[in-house]
C-alpha cells in the first residue's frame, strides 16, 4: 500500500477543527481567571454540566486536562510534584497530576485557571470526592457534591428523587456565584442542545457498526473531548455535524480506519493516553480495528427535554461506572453484538478501581456467554512508569494471533 | 504490678486474649447453637437492624495468611482487606454465615460486593447503599428509604422485625458503644492499666460475638481494671500516641509498639476509637433514629459532609497524644487522599507523625519497628528541647 493511501485511512479532516475548538475553549477558560463576571468551576467528567452552561459558568475538566497531560507525556512530572507533597503513588494518576499541576502551574497549557468553586459528582468514582475535597482545601473554595447512589440491582425511585433534590440545591448554590438567577427556560434550551450533541455523538460512534469500520476507538478517544467539555453548547453541535458528515462519507466511499480490517475488537476502560499512537499503529498493522469501547459511550446519556431535571437525575445515576458488574456485562454484551466484535481488550487501569475491579469476572462472563476471547493488559491511563511497553505489545500480538486460528 | 502486659492484666483480658487466637470461634459457636449470622464489612452497615432481626452481625477483619484465590477476581492494586475477605469467602471459611451485607463506602468495597455476590455462593446478599453525603435532609430522606428497603430484605429472609425490637436493639448497641467509650476514658486516665492491643481488641471483639454478651464482658473488664492498682515503675511510662487509619487488626504490630515504648491513648480506627464515639439522636421514630445515628457518627473518610479533618485534629489535641501514627492499608484511597493535609495540620500543631503502610499477608514487622522507633525518638528529642 502506498503512503498516500495509508494517509487516507488515517486522517480525519475534522481533527484540526476539533483542535481549534478545544484550544479556543481552554483560552477562554484561562482568560476568565480572576474575572468576577465569569466564574470558573472545576467539574468531574460525569457531572451535569448543563446547569453550569445555563448559568454562564465556565466548566473546566481536570480529567480532560489529565488526558491532555498524559498524551503530551507530561503526566509523570506533574504527578511527582503531588507525590513529593505526600500523595501516595497508588492514588489515581489524574488526581495526582492535577494536584501537581495546580501546585506548579505546569503542563502543556500552563495549568488550569483557578476555580471559584468545585462541582463533583460521584457517579464515576468515590475517588473524585476525595480528590475534590483536597482541591477545595488547596484553593480554599467551596465544593458541591452530587451523590448518585450506586446501582447494584436497579435504580430506585427514591434514589432518583434524592439526586433530583440535589440538583435543586445545586441551583441555589450556583446562584450565589452568578449575577443572574436560574431560568428554567434557558436550562431547557441547554438540555436540548445537550441532547442534540449527545445524539450526534452517538450517531458517530454507531457508524462503526459498518464493516469495514470508518473509525477506531482511538479516533473516538480524541474526538470525545468536545462532548465532555462543551456539552450543552451550540458549537459542539456544529462540530459534530461536520464530523458526522465526514465519517458518513468515509462509509460511502468504503474508507476503512484500519487498512485491512480483519478483526473487530472492543476496548474497555480509559485509554492509555501516552501510548495511544503506538497502540493505534500496533493494532492497525495487524488488521485489528477497535470498533467500539465502553468509555466514549459513557457520555451518551438520555435526556428528556420535557422533564430535564428528573430525566437527568436518572441518566446521570445510571452511567456505566455507577452500576454493578452484572449490569456492566449486559452493556458490554450489547456492544459486542451491535458492533459484531471478535474479541475484547481490557485495560486493567491501576488508576481506576470502579472501572477495573470486576474486569476478570466480566471477562469470564463474556467468554462463557458470547464465546468471545478477552485480553487483559495492565497499565495506567497516564502514569507511564507502571507500563511495560514490550510486554503489553507482545501480549497484544499473541492475542491477535489466537483470533486468527 | 508491672504495667502493659497484653492479655495478662486481669481475667477478662485473658479470656479476650484467648478469643483473639481464633477470631471467628465465637461466631462459629453461635452458628452451631442455631443462631443466624450475617457477615459485613465497614462502618455503615446498620448492625442494629440486623440484630433486631434476630441475626448476629459479624464484621469481617483482615487476615494475615498468604492467600491466592482472590487473584482470579481482583487486581493486586486493591487493599488487602478486600483481598483477604474475598479469599476467605471463596475458601468457604465463612461457612457460619448466611451471607453478606455491604454498606457502601469506597470504590473497592463497592466492587467487592458484586464479586463476592457472584462468586461466593451465599444464600443472602444485601447492599445498603448509604449516601456519600452525610448532611442535608435529602440525604437523610434517602437513607431512611434505603434502610426501609434493607429492612424488607431482612424480613423476607428472617421474618417480621417489630419497631420495638429495633428500639431494643439500638439500646443494646448504644449501651455497648458507651462502655467502649468508658474503656477509652479509662485508658486516658490510667494508660498503664490496659495496653493498646487489649484496648482495641476489647472493642473489636464486640463485632465477633453477640453484642449483649460483649457488653457483659466489657462491664466485667471495666470493673476489674478499675479495681486494679497500677503504679508505673520509673522509666516504664509509655509515650502516648494517636492512631489514624481504617481497620486496626494488626495485634502483633500493637504489641511491638508497646514494647518499643509507645501506646495508643486514643485512635480513629473504625473498629476502635471512631466506633466508640457513636451518635445518639434525640427521640424519633425508630427507623429515623437509626438513620440519624448512622449519619451522625464520626465519619469514615469515604463520606462527605462533616468537617472530618477539624474534628480529627481536635480529637488528637484533646487526647494528649505526643505523636500520631498513620496506619494505612496500602491502596486505601480515602485515607491516602487525606493524609498530606492531616499531616500538615499536625505539623502546624507541632505534633510529629509517621506513616506506616501495611498489606495483610505481607507485614514486615522490622520496617514498622524502625518507623515507630524513629517517631518515639523524635518525640523524646522534642521533649528535651523544650
Amino acid at each position: 500500500m502506498g503512503e498516500e493511501e495509508k494517509e487516507l485511512h488515517k486522517k480525519i479532516l475534522a481533527t484540526d477543527a476539533m483542535k481549534q475548538l478545544m484550544a479556543t475553549y481552554y483560552m477562554e477558560a484561562k482568560a476568565a481567571e480572576g474575572d468576577d463576571k465569569k466564574p470558573v468551576c472545576w467539574i468531574t467528567s460525569g457531572a451535569p454540566v448543563e446547569f453550569l452552561v445555563a448559568m454562564d459558568i465556565i466548566p473546566v475538566y481536570p480529567e480532560n486536562h489529565g488526558a491532555l497531560c498524559g498524551a503530551a507525556r507530561m503526566a509523570v512530572d506533574l504527578a511527582e510534584i503531588a507525590e513529593g507533597a505526600g500523595f501516595s503513588r497508588d492514588l489515581c494518576s489524574y488526581a495526582r497530576l492535577d494536584i501537581g499541576s495546580a501546585m506548579s502551574r505546569g503542563g502543556p497549557i500552563g495549568g488550569l485557571p483557578r476555580p471559584d468553586f468545585l462541582l463533583c459528582c460521584n457517579n464515576i468514582c468515590g475517588t473524585v470526592v476525595k480528590w475534590y475535597e483536597e482541591l477545595a482545601v488547596y484553593f480554599n473554595v467551596p465544593m458541591f457534591l452530587i451523590d448518585t447512589p450506586f446501582v447494584h440491582e436497579s435504580s430506585r425511585r427514591y434514589a432518583i428523587d434524592y439526586v433530583a433534590a440535589q440538583f435543586r440545591e445545586l441551583i441555589e448554590f450556583l446562584e450565589e456565584f452568578t449575577a443572574g438567577s436560574y431560568d428554567a427556560e434557558r436550562f431547557r434550551e441547554v438540555a436540548l442542545l445537550s441532547k442534540e450533541g449527545i445524539g450526534l455523538w452517538s450517531d458517530i460512534l454507531r457508524l462503526s457498526e459498518n464493516r469495514p469500520s470508518p473509525i477506531t476507538c482511538f479516533d473516538a478517544f480524541i474526538h470525545m473531548a468536545p462532548i465532555v467539555t462543551l456539552r450543552g453548547t451550540a458549537r459542539v453541535i456544529d462540530y459534530y455535524r461536520a464530523l458526522k458528515a465526514e465519517i458518513e462519507q468515509r462509509v460511502e466511499k468504503g474508507i476503512s480506519a484500519v487498512p485491512e480490517e480483519r478483526y473487530r475488537l472492543l476496548w474497555d476502560n480509559i485509554p492509555i493516553w501516552y501510548e495511544l499512537r503506538n497502540l493505534g499503529h500496533l493494532f492497525a498493522e495487524q488488521g485489528a480495528c477497535l470498533v467500539a469501547d465502553t468509555y466514549t459511550t459513557a457520555w451518551a446519556v438520555e435526556i428528556e427535554v420535557d422533564d430535564p431535571v428528573n430525566s437527568m437525575a436518572r441518566a446521570y445515576s445510571s452511567i456505566y461506572l455507577n452500576i454493578s458488574i452484572d449490569l456492566m456485562f449486559k452493556k458490554v454484551k450489547a456492544l459486542i453484538e451491535r458492533y459484531s466484535v471478535d474479541g475484547v481488550v481490557m485495560h486493567s487501569n491501576r488508576s481506576c478501581k470502579p472501572y477495573s475491579l470486576g474486569q476478570y469476572d466480566i471477562a469470564r462472563m463474556i467468554l462463557s456467554e458470547t464465546g468471545k476471547p478477552v485480553l487483559v493488559i495492565e497499565a495506567d491511563m497516564t502514569d507511564s512508569r507502571v507500563f511495560s511497553s514490550s510486554q503489553v505489545h507482545d501480549r497484544i500480538l499473541a492475542f491477535i494471533e489466537t483470533l486468527h486460528s | 504490678m508491672k504495667t502493659g502486659v497484653p492479655g495478662k492484666m486481669c481475667d477478662t483480658l485473658s479470656t479476650l486474649f484467648d478469643m483473639r487466637q481464633d477470631p471467628y470461634s465465637g461466631a462459629r459457636s453461635l452458628h452451631a447453637a442455631g443462631r443466624s449470622i450475617l457477615g459485613y464489612s465497614c462502618s455503615y452497615v446498620p448492625e442494629e437492624l440486623i440484630y433486631a432481626a434476630g441475626v448476629v452481625p459479624v464484621r469481617i477483619l483482615g487476615d494475615n495468611k498468604q492467600r491466592v484465590a482472590w487473584g482470579g477476581h481482583l487486581q493486586n492494586y486493591c487493599c488487602s482487606l478486600s483481598r483477604s475477605t474475598l479469599d476467605m469467602a471463596l475458601n468457604k471459611e465463612f461457612d457460619f454465615v448466611d451471607g453478606f451485607v455491604f454498606g457502601h463506602t469506597c470504590d473497592t468495597m463497592q466492587r467487592l460486593s458484586d464479586i463476592l455476590r457472584i462468586n461466593a455462593g451465599f444464600e443472602f446478599h444485601a447492599d445498603l447503599v448509604a449516601p456519600s453525603r452525610l448532611n442535608g435532609e435529602a440525604a437523610f430522606g434517602y437513607m431512611l428509604e434505603e434502610l426501609g428497603e434493607f429492612r424488607s430484605k431482612l424480613e423476607a429472609r428472617y421474618g417480621p422485625i417489630s419497631d420495638e425490637r429495633i428500639v431494643e436493639s439500638m439500646a443494646v448497641y448504644h449501651e455497648n458503644r458507651k462502655l467502649v467509650r468508658k474503656l477509652y476514658e479509662l485508658k486516658k486516665r490510667s494508660p498503664g492499666k490496659i495496653t493498646s492491643t487489649d484496648l482495641i481488641w476489647a472493642a473489636t471483639a464486640g463485632y465477633l460475638m453477640d453484642r449483649a454478651g460483649h457488653t457483659r464482658l466489657l462491664r466485667a473488664l471495666l470493673d476489674e481494671l478499675e479495681s486494679l492498682s497500677v503504679t508505673p515503675e520509673p522509666g516504664d511510662e509509655k509515650i502516648p500516641l494517636f492512631g489514624i487509619g481504617s481497620v486496626m487488626d494488626q495485634w502483633e504490630f500493637l504489641d511491638m509498639m508497646e514494647t518499643a515504648g509507645g501506646t495508643f491513648i486514643n485512635d480513629d480506627f473504625c473498629n476502635g476509637g471512631r466506633y466508640a464515639e457513636d451518635f445518639v439522636p434525640g427521640p424519633d421514630e425508630p427507623m429515623a433514629a437509626l438513620a440519624r445515628s448512622l449519619m451522625g457518627r464520626a465519619s469514615c473518610p469515604c463520606k462527605h459532609g462533616g468537617d472530618r479533618s477539624t474534628a480529627l485534629i481536635d480529637k488528637v489535641k484533646y487526647s494528649g497524644a505526643a505523636g500520631v501514627v498513620f496506619f494505612l492499608l496500602k491502596y486505601c484511597d480515602p485515607h491516602s487522599f487525606e493524609y498530606p493535609h492531616l499531616k500538615y495540620l499536625l505539623g502546624e500543631l507541632g505534633v510529629p507523625s509517621i506513616l506506616v503502610e501495611i498489606e495483610h499477608g505481607a507485614v514486615s514487622m522490622e520496617s514498622m519497628r524502625t518507623r515507630i522507633e524513629a517517631l518515639l525518638e523524635t518525640i523524646k528529642g522534642l521533649k528535651q528541647a523544650r
